[in-house]
């Protein structure tokens, strides 16, 4: 499936840098996400509780995130936004 | 002549970070009444990339169903109509012959399109008519409170099989899109589901066809997508997606069905085997 | 069956239509985009009709795969603003109900056609008035009416098609219109004279949400008080439909004593017995609801004051006799006559009842 952004409206990276922008406010709490993460870099913030009554997900590291965007294909609740970090471009 | 002046070296520029994914407009910012875990909401964004990739959300009319799913029209920014339970391909019916120009969608959950719906799809499928039709086959009646549905599984627990689905009272499974695809009107019927990210990434693919279907001219196209239910099989969402890649997939095998896009159309209207995939009959088991 | 070439070809003004064809081609010029109906006698002819003319023009025809997929054809179709149609007869209609409320709640206009035949069940073929509770008081579920027009001959049936979609589209809600079989069936001379009511449009069609928000069409609202808004909107609709739209006919009434409330063929059956009455001296005359719903209440309630005596004719066990009674609130005696299962009550014996009216009324 090619993950083609589908923003019809520029915008912007997270500052500070992120890989993940997570809508905590819609998630649910269902942790499809943090079981199919390959890098095991999520989890359920139990010290917060969200307006619709939730443990919403949290990055934990984003360092350990490749933006491989599995989170986004699974969860229910469209609250991934994603994005690939600046990297260094290398000159020949 | 090489005019780049940059000083040559290891760290000369950095790259913008890039958008991977974002979700849809027409998918609205708003938190859904589905349970945690539930896979309408990941079919909903399915639907939403698609009519947005394709460029369809402007020309679509939509049809809502009655079910977990009646509330679609609060979730996807279309124009919408509301169905009465199990009608919704007569709907779409009435709506496809007084405007040609529109993209026609209907979402149906198993209740709607294999129970009470069924006379309905059956025709709109035999007729041919030209939409796409989304069916959400979870095995179970959420909205209702999670009683048995046509394709709930044999020994399945439900609030109206609290003993498990007993083939002797209560029938078999009913695996329609099979029963369907051998009808000459239906251009595409494929079954995906939402059991993992690369599955989820397959049924997008078949929903994607689907549209296509219906954009090319080609006929009746349908995707079903089996979909879990935590709360009403009692379990965990990720038991759940365990459970539809399991014992579900098992009654319910994915792939392709039937696709007569590329088939003359005239010439399977006068066959009588339909261009079915072995892999999807599979011998009936009790 | 006269071949709709012909018809419409003829260079006369007046022709020999069958109702049921009449009421199709009347419906065609007054606009109707799509048709969608199921085979039932002793409507018929009225959906093969349709089957011819409305691919000539280009428009839409669908014979659905019941009664129940062709009512729910039209609530997609008229959800995108279009002039859609159905025609049934009795059982068919039982099958509509549903989505006849569904339309009701939603604010949808469309058409619908009762070609009345004798029931309960699947009963005859024959001609019967006994749907009349289920058009006037809300045939499905929920506090809902439905304007409904009751031709007494094929040409009222013409005229009444285009006055349907008038009254669909003003006021947004689905309307019936109901005839027996007899007027389906019968064959009259009729003037080929059509109105074509003018377009609207409408800022709920659903057209595909390009350069604007979402519409959305529904008729469900889980919170009591919203829903209580909504119906409150929808009385407030009933109570103008009354107030502007009721339609009768009066007929003799200027000096009557006894009057005879009666619609569709049972009309025609009194028209007979009361210009025989009227050569022996019996001052009667016909009171015609044409719009059953609203009823004419008001306009009989006023002429019940200066009457000895009612008599209500129907094609049915006694239907509309309780809204005469309503009505007429006891000033003067209420009697009835009718027949059920297709049969259709004689001018002998409509004027049978009359007699034994006259009498009671004496005897007060």
């Amino acid at each position: 499936m090619a993950l083609n952004p589908v923003a019809t409206r520029t915008i912007r990276p997270p500052i500070p840098w992120a890989p993940l922008v997570i809508a905590d406010g819609r998630c649910k709490g269902c942790e499809l996400c943090v079981a199919a993460c390959p890098r095991a870099v999520l989890a359920l913030d139990r010290t917060m509780v969200n307006a619709l009554g939730y443990h919403p997900v949290r990055l934990l590291d984003p360092a350990g995130c490749t933006s491989c965007a599995i989170c986004a294909r699974v969860c229910p609740d469209a609250v991934f936004t994603v994005w690939a970090g600046p990297r260094r471009k290398r000159d020949r | 002549m090489n005019l780049d002046t940059r000083t040559r070296g290891p760290a000369a520029s950095v790259e913008e970070p890039r958008l991977i994914y974002r979700k849809p407009d027409v998918l609205l910012d708003r938190s859904t009444h589905y349970c945690p875990g539930c896979g309408h909401g990941v079919i909903h964004r399915l639907l939403a990339e698609v009519l947005t990739e394709l460029d369809l959300a402007p020309r679509t009319i939509a049809v809502a169903p009655v079910g977990c799913a009646v509330f679609a029209y609060d979730y996807l920014g279309l124009d919408f109509v509301e169905a009465p339970h199990g009608r919704a391909p007569a709907v779409a019916t009435g709506i496809r012959r007084v405007r040609p120009d529109a993209f026609v969608l209907t979402y149906q959950g198993d209740g709607d399109l294999a129970a009470i719906g069924t006379a309905e799809i059956v025709h709109a499928a035999a007729r041919g008519e030209r939409i796409t039709a989304i069916f959400v086959n979870n095995g179970i009646y959420g909205m209702t409170g999670g009683q048995m549905a046509p394709t709930t599984l044999l020994g399945q627990r439900t609030t109206s099989s609290p003993a498990g689905r007993d083939a002797a009272t209560m029938g078999f499974p009913i695996r329609i899109t099979e029963m369907l695809a051998q009808l000459p009107g239906v251009a595409y019927a494929a079954r995906g589901s939402v059991g993992n990210a690369s599955l989820i990434g397959k049924l997008k693919a078949m929903i994607r066809r689907a549209c296509e279907v219906q954009i090319d001219g080609g006929g009746f196209a349908l995707v079903e997508a089996l979909s879990n239910c935590p709360v009403g099989w009692g379990m965990t969402p990720q038991e759940s997606l365990e459970h539809v890649m399991g014992p579900v997939t098992e009654v319910f095998p994915l792939g392709v069905i039937v696709d007569r896009t590329a088939v003359d159309h005239a010439a399977a209207g006068r066959a009588i085997e339909p261009v079915v995939s072995p892999k999807a009959n599979p011998t009936p088991e009790a | 069956m006269i071949r709709s070439e012909e018809v419409l070809s003829s260079r006369r003004s007046r022709v020999l239509m069958k109702g049921n064809e009449a009421i199709a081609e009347a419906a065609i010029q007054a606009g109707c985009d799509a048709y969608f109906g199921y085979p039932i006698t002793p409507q018929a002819e009225l959906l093969e009709w349709m089957a011819r003319r409305m691919p000539e023009l280009g428009r839409v025809f669908v014979q659905a795969e019941s009664e129940l997929g062709a009512i729910n054809m039209a609530l997609g179709a008229a959800a995108t603003g279009a002039r859609v149609m159905v025609s049934s007869s009795s059982p068919g209609i039982s099958l509509m109900a549903e989505a006849m409320s569904y339309m009701a709640g939603s604010g949808t206009p469309m058409v619908l056609v009762n070609i009345m035949r004798a029931g309960p069940g699947l009963g005859g073929i024959g001609p019967s008035q006994s749907d009349y509770f289920q058009a006037t008081k809300g045939h499905g579920h929920g506090d809902y009416r439905v304007p409904v027009l009751a031709p007494a001959s094929i040409g009222e049936a013409m005229d009444l098609m285009a006055t349907a979609f008038e009254l669909a589209e003003r006021y947004l809600t689905p309307v019936m219109v109901v005839a027996d079989g007899i007027l389906g069936q019968a064959m009259e001379p009729v003037e080929l004279r059509f109105r074509t009511p003018e377009r609207h449009t409408f800022d709920w069609a659903l057209t595909g949400a390009a350069g604007r928000p979402a519409r959305i069409i529904k008729s469900i609202d889980l919170e009591p008080e919203v829903l209580e808004k909504r119906n409150l909107a929808l009385q407030q609709k009933y109570r103008d439909i009354a107030r502007h739209e009721v339609r009768w006919e009066g007929w003799q009434l200027e000096d009557a004593e006894f009057a005879i409330v009666a619609y569709g063929t049972a009309a025609r059956v009194a028209r007979t017995t009361i210009t025989k009455a009227r050569e022996r001296g019996v001052k009667v005359g016909l009171f015609r609801p044409i719009t059953l719903w609203p009823f004419p209440t008001r306009e009989l309630a006023r002429l019940s004051r200066r009457l000895q005596g009612i008599l209500t004719v129907e094609l049915s066990s006694g239907q509309m006799v309780e809204d005469v009674r309503l009505a007429v609130e006891g000033r003067c005696p209420v009697a009835f006559h009718g027949r059920m299962g297709g049969m259709v009550p004689t001018p002998d014996e409509v004027a049978g009842a009359l007699k034994a009216l006259r009498g009671k009324a004496a005897r007060r």
